[in-house]
């Protein structure tokens, strides 16, 4: 019966953020439309990319928010640490449903650019890379699941990393979690000073860290054998959950 | 029924806050868990409740163990002052939610209870003032109709009205659902009409268990001249002593027969909170 | 009934002899019902045990008795049985402890018997 109630819990409090992400996704993507229309051009196609960076950066912070606050108010609620864990882990596919809910928003993008713009083959810079990092082509419908799948994975391996760093991180003294919230907020400054001053991914037109983040999820640029790519997700996913159930094998509230 | 606490021990590094501690809790009964600050209530509430694993030992509720069992946790509730609700949660929220983790839930009475508090239901529970807070937490305790219900210093921050209210509402549950509630406190004076069955904790010990018509029974005092005093305690178990120039109170929990009262000597009863005191160390007062 | 619970006895002590008290004071007339337990001690926020037991002792004294389903009512001749218990107690409770403390004064039996006429005069 706990058990019952926490997955709902997970459900419910994460299927309205990403309801509320999804909407608020629509006004950049709505803004690119006019944009487009208005200049007949291609030239934010590349939009497209930036949903799913930003859909991966929400996955980690799902992730992160996973843990403490729920794990807290689980526990007011007599809920075993194996029961607080195993509902997260059947809270993955919310991944699934972001990556659904990212392909979906894709295609209709390009659908509707193409509709704006009379060109045919709008092709999107995720669309590129998606074929260079995966070689891979084929028919629409395959492409669709495809990047559903990809997707899926990528999210739900961002949602368990979130968590574990989160696990880390609750679990550490005082002390060393200052050092690592400063560090933290050192590199974030950094990597912003170092995108708007170097010029690596102009041609995507796309600040550095967005792409960092893109890469991540992707598993790194180059070329990638699909299965390759689902195997090592999985693998990471599986491996992150691990670690974490471990930590919060012994885990308590400090006052 | 009952919750049976085996030699539970529990350290943090090489502090021992609960040292081997064996104890019942029977069902239907309202409990006093008394002792003073830091003497372990709040850390041996926690082991129960799940929140904590002990070093040692094992706690068992209705003959399951408690720890990790999500079965076993359906029976406990601990209301405690930490704050463990998500902070934008409001009270009606806390309810409902409440109603799925504990089967017995009654959300209508939960929400009763707050109104006579005047609690804003609809506000988060972070908004709400330390009073509030813990009115919202113990509206979710009781709302719960959970078979053993611990309140840990359930009058933090609350006036003098909305304490007795609090009281008056421990014993308006129990009256008409009678089930365990255990009040962890070291204010005694205030609940001691409320208890029917006490746990002293003193140093992560239990010092007593027992009922409080038969603490009460066993304790009194004795005051008059020091040597006659003294003379009288000989064969007695003294608990503690006070000494205001030559005169001598001395404090003794036993059977003993106290009918023939030698001449100077006056005999009076101890009511809680005094035996409590003298119990735990004597000097302070316990509020 | 006026309850204060300073503790110089127990409680359920003072429950008793406050229910004894309101039902010589007719009160709470004879055949007719007192307080439940739960209201009582939801009035005064003690437990009900407690209340119970206050009330037991008024039963064992056949001054109150339990009526199936209904709740506890005053016995017939419950105030003759209290005045009476009240008259053999009289000297325990009132006039040992006036001559006790009379001894400590150091007032001796005439003053005493003075005293005692003075204040039934003063009451005419």
């Amino acid at each position: 019966m706990k058990l019952k109630a926490a997955v709902l819990y997970r459900y419910q409090k994460y299927l309205k953020a990403i309801g509320l992400f999804c909407g608020l996704l629509l006004i950049p993507v709505i803004g690119a439309l006019i944009a487009t229309k208005m200049n007949n051009y291609e030239i934010f196609t590349r939009d497209s990319f930036y949903m799913f960076a930003l859909c991966a950066i929400l996955s980690f912070i799902i992730g992160i928010t996973s843990y403490k606050p729920v794990f807290k108010f689980f526990l007011q609620n007599g809920v075993s640490r194996q029961s607080t864990h195993l509902s997260f882990v059947l809270s993955l596919p919310l991944g699934i449903v972001l990556a659904l809910a990212e392909t979906i928003y894709h295609n209709v993008f390009v659908r509707v650019s193409e509709m704006l713009t009379d060109s045919t083959g709008v092709k999107t810079a995720w669309f590129d890379m998606f074929s260079r990092v995966f070689n891979y082509n084929g028919s629409p419908l395959k492409i669709f699941v495809l990047r559903v799948v990809i997707g899926s994975l990528a999210f739900m391996m961002l949602m368990s990393f979130g968590y574990l760093m989160s696990a880390i991180f609750s679990g550490m003294k005082p002390f060393y979690k200052l050092i690592v919230s400063v560090v933290l907020v050192v590199l974030i400054i950094l990597s912003f000073v170092i995108s708007s001053v170097t010029d690596s991914y102009a041609s995507m037109g796309m600040p550095t860290w967005l792409a960092f983040i893109a890469f991540f999820a992707l598993g790194g640029i180059g070329s990638y054998y699909v299965d390759h790519y689902i195997a090592a997700m999985i693998i990471l996913t599986v491996l992150f959950t691990s670690i974490s159930h471990l930590l919060i094998r012994k885990a308590i509230v400090r006052k | 029924m009952s919750i049976e606490i085996k030699n539970v021990t529990k350290k943090f590094g090489k502090t021992v806050a609960v040292d081997a501690i064996t104890a019942k809790i029977d069902e239907d009964k309202i409990y006093g868990i008394l002792g003073r600050n830091g003497a372990g209530k709040s850390t041996l509430l926690n082991i129960i409740s799940n929140r904590i694993i002990a070093t040692d030992g094992e706690v068992l509720v209705d003959g399951e163990e408690a720890v990790e069992n999500n079965s076993a946790q359906e029976k406990v509730f601990l209301m405690s002052e930490v704050d463990m609700y998500p902070s934008s949660m409001n009270t009606a929220e806390i309810l409902k939610w409440t109603a799925k983790f504990y089967p017995d839930t009654d959300v209508e009475k939960g929400k009763e209870i707050a109104k006579r508090f005047t609690l804003d239901t609809k506000k988060g529970i972070g908004q709400l003032s330390t009073g509030y807070r813990t009115i919202a937490k113990f509206v979710a305790a009781i709302a719960s109709n959970a078979k053993y219900t611990f309140l840990d210093e359930p009058v933090l921050g609350l006036d003098a009205n909305h304490r007795e209210l609090l009281y008056k509402i421990i014993v308006e549950e129990y009256a008409e659902n009678p089930r365990m509630i255990a009040v962890a406190t070291h204010i005694i004076e205030e609940v001691a009409g409320l208890l029917e069955e006490v746990i002293i904790i003193e140093k992560g010990k239990v010092i007593e268990t027992d009922s409080v018509e038969n603490l009460l029974s066993r304790g009194y005092g004795v005051t008059g001249k020091a040597e006659l005093v003294d003379g009288f305690c000989a064969n007695k178990n003294v608990i503690g002593t006070e000494s205001i120039g030559s005169l001598k109170i001395a404090y003794i929990l036993g059977h003993d027969n106290i009918s023939e009262i030698p001449d100077g000597l006056e005999i009076s009863p101890l009511n809680l909170q005094k035996l409590f005191i003298v119990l735990t160390g004597g000097e302070e007062e316990a509020k | 009934m006026n309850f204060r619970f300073t503790g110089d006895k127990p409680i359920y002590i003072e429950i008793a002899e406050q229910l004894e008290d309101a039902i010589f004071t007719d009160i709470y007339p004879e055949e007719t019902q007192i307080p439940s337990t739960t209201e009582l001690s939801v009035s005064l926020s003690i437990n009900p045990a407690t209340v119970l037991k206050g009330m037991n002792i008024l039963v064992d004294g056949g001054i109150i008795y339990k009526k199936r389903g209904l709740g506890m009512y005053v016995c017939t001749g419950a105030v003759d049985k209290i005045r009476q218990k009240r008259q053999q107690g009289f000297y325990e409770s009132y006039v040992a402890p006036l001559l006790c403390e009379a001894k400590k004064l150091g007032l001796d039996e005439n003053e005493i018997i003075s005293l005692i006429k003075g204040g039934n005069a003063d009451e005419h």
